[in-house]
């Protein structure tokens, strides 16, 4: 599978890795859309988690897709800048991403392009600011 | 010549069939249902940002307070995670010990949910039914935890205290006595002609779509799809359970209703195994006081009665997270409901949200 997606996206894998049920994957925000088709194509129906992980220097959305014919993960990892990240949204592939984007907008202000309803999910209207990204 | 629009009004945060605080805004055109746009956030309590701020150890008894009504699952599934980033072996009479927990903290879940369930729909009497025996389950709790409700009984690295004496011969007791029980329950409820023609057609959640939103859990299983985490990744102690997977063809509203009923027939078999297969051993792996784990990543999930509760820790070596992340079932669970929604009238929506079972504290965290 990793060698098949490497030979679709030459350029934007970054890392790749396989461990016990999980395919894990580091790659560029600009083969996201391309690679999240791929992936849903390939059987990863289920998005069981999407959230992002900031340590201070660098951003990183994480995308946790699940396969349930295969009963396997797929872990992709897409670094962005800390601050002003734009991302395409995967709604269009995984309804369930629509929420999961929703928050981490909210708390750490990455904006999904082409989400159908991108607002605040857990903050009030009118909070400044995005608590969950380091100082 | 009239003319029709449609109208968004607001159910909730404060209605008694809300489940917690959750507003619901709901577009009508007439009485029928256009769409469902859920609000929430009104219970967040910032308890990832938090983590980041506790000790591994101190941060336990945390996850208890997301989903309150069955609290044991988070709870445990946190200290999976940290046993996993860390390498601890938990020992095999805690890992039986903790299904034994998970399935009566199933069952007083469901149970919750049937009566409150039951509530929405004006059947007035089968509440205290339930909370009736919820009350057995969570007297056996308070004789081995000391607590009713946000036990924090798993620690990392197994339990941190054994079975008192009399807790078996109680168990046995509320073994014999739920699944007659629960019968009682479906002579009430299941079975009555109101309540079939207030399900039955009502909240159609396609399995596809039902993947597709992330939906886990009895919800999921309600459309006949077979994923249950007991049986696809089996943790602790389930790989040596025998039990089988309940799913309901149906995909309404009644298919999620009969599949939570039959699940509480599931636990109390499950229980039974537990009590009989019991191992001898250690309760708790050594030097589990204060926990560094080493620099990484972890997920750890189980199957809480709503669905599909995961944890994800990010360590950097440090004594404390640095980042907690908690999945929450019903938050993924509650996003299908535009979808279930459409079409339906607005006495619908309270019973489609009921069927749903959510808990407020975890989605919004």
């Amino acid at each position: 599978m990793i060698d098949q997606l490497k030979q679709l996206f030459p350029q934007g894998i970054i890392e790749s890795a396989e461990k016990e049920n999980e395919l894990l994957l580091t790659a560029e925000a600009s083969i996201l859309m391309g690679l999240c088709r791929q992936l849903k194509e390939a059987g990863f129906d289920y998005p069981a988690d999407i959230t992002a992980y900031d340590d201070g220097k660098t951003l990183r959305v994480i995308y946790r897709i699940y396969s349930m014919s295969n009963n396997n993960y797929v872990v992709l990892s897409v670094p962005v800048a800390r601050k002003g990240a734009r991302l395409p949204s995967v709604s269009s592939l995984w309804k369930g991403a629509e929420w999961f984007e929703r928050e981490i907008f909210d708390l750490f202000g990455v904006v999904f392009d082409k989400h159908p309803d991108l607002r605040r999910i857990l903050l009030p209207v009118d909070w400044e600011g995005h608590p969950l990204l380091k100082e | 010549m009239t003319r029709t629009e449609t109208k968004i009004i607001s159910m909730g945060p404060q209605h008694p069939s809300m489940h917690g605080v959750l507003r619901l805004a709901v577009t009508l055109d007439g009485e029928m249902v256009v769409d469902v746009k859920p609000d929430i956030g009104f219970l967040h309590r910032g308890i990832e940002k938090l983590g980041e701020n506790r000790t591994y150890n101190q941060f336990v008894a945390y996850p208890d307070r997301l989903d309150y009504v069955s609290s044991y699952s988070n709870n445990l599934a946190y200290c999976e995670c940290v046993e996993k980033l860390a390498g601890i072996e938990v020992p095999r009479r805690a890992k039986w010990q903790r299904v034994l927990f998970l399935e009566m903290q199933r069952i007083a879940s469901h149970l919750v949910w049937l009566g409150t369930f039951a509530l929405d729909l004006g059947a007035w009497t089968l509440f205290l039914y339930a909370f009736r025996e919820r009350e057995t389950i969570l007297d056996l709790f308070e004789m081995a935890t000391g607590a009713r409700l946000t036990y924090s009984w798993c620690r990392i690295g197994g339990l941190p205290k054994d079975l008192p004496e009399g807790f078996e011969r109680a168990c046995r007791e509320f073994v014999k006595l739920m699944p007659g029980r629960v019968t009682e329950y479906d002579n009430l409820f299941t079975g009555n002609r109101v309540l079939q023609a207030r399900l039955q057609g009502i909240g159609m959640l396609p399995p596809a779509v039902g993947i597709s939103y992330g939906v886990s859990g009895p919800s999921l299983r309600g459309s006949g799809v077979n994923y249950d985490i007991r049986k696809t990744e089996p943790f602790e102690a389930y790989a040596e359970m025998n039990f089988e997977v309940a799913t309901s063809p149906r995909c309404d509203s009644y298919g999620r209703h009969l599949v939570r009923m039959e699940e509480m027939r599931t636990s109390v078999k499950i229980i039974q195994q537990c009590l009989d297969g019991m191992p001898e051993g250690e309760i708790i792996a050594k030097g589990t006081k204060s926990v560094t784990p080493p620099a990484g990543e972890a997920y750890a999930h189980v199957e809480s009665p709503r669905g599909d509760f995961g944890v994800y820790l990010v360590s950097d070596g440090k004594n404390k997270p640095a980042r907690v992340r908690l999945r929450a079932p019903s938050f993924s669970n509650l996003s299908a409901i535009g979808e279930m929604c459409r079409g339906a009238k607005v006495a619908d929506v309270i019973a489609i949200l009921g069927s749903i079972d959510i808990v407020l504290g975890e989605i919004d965290r």
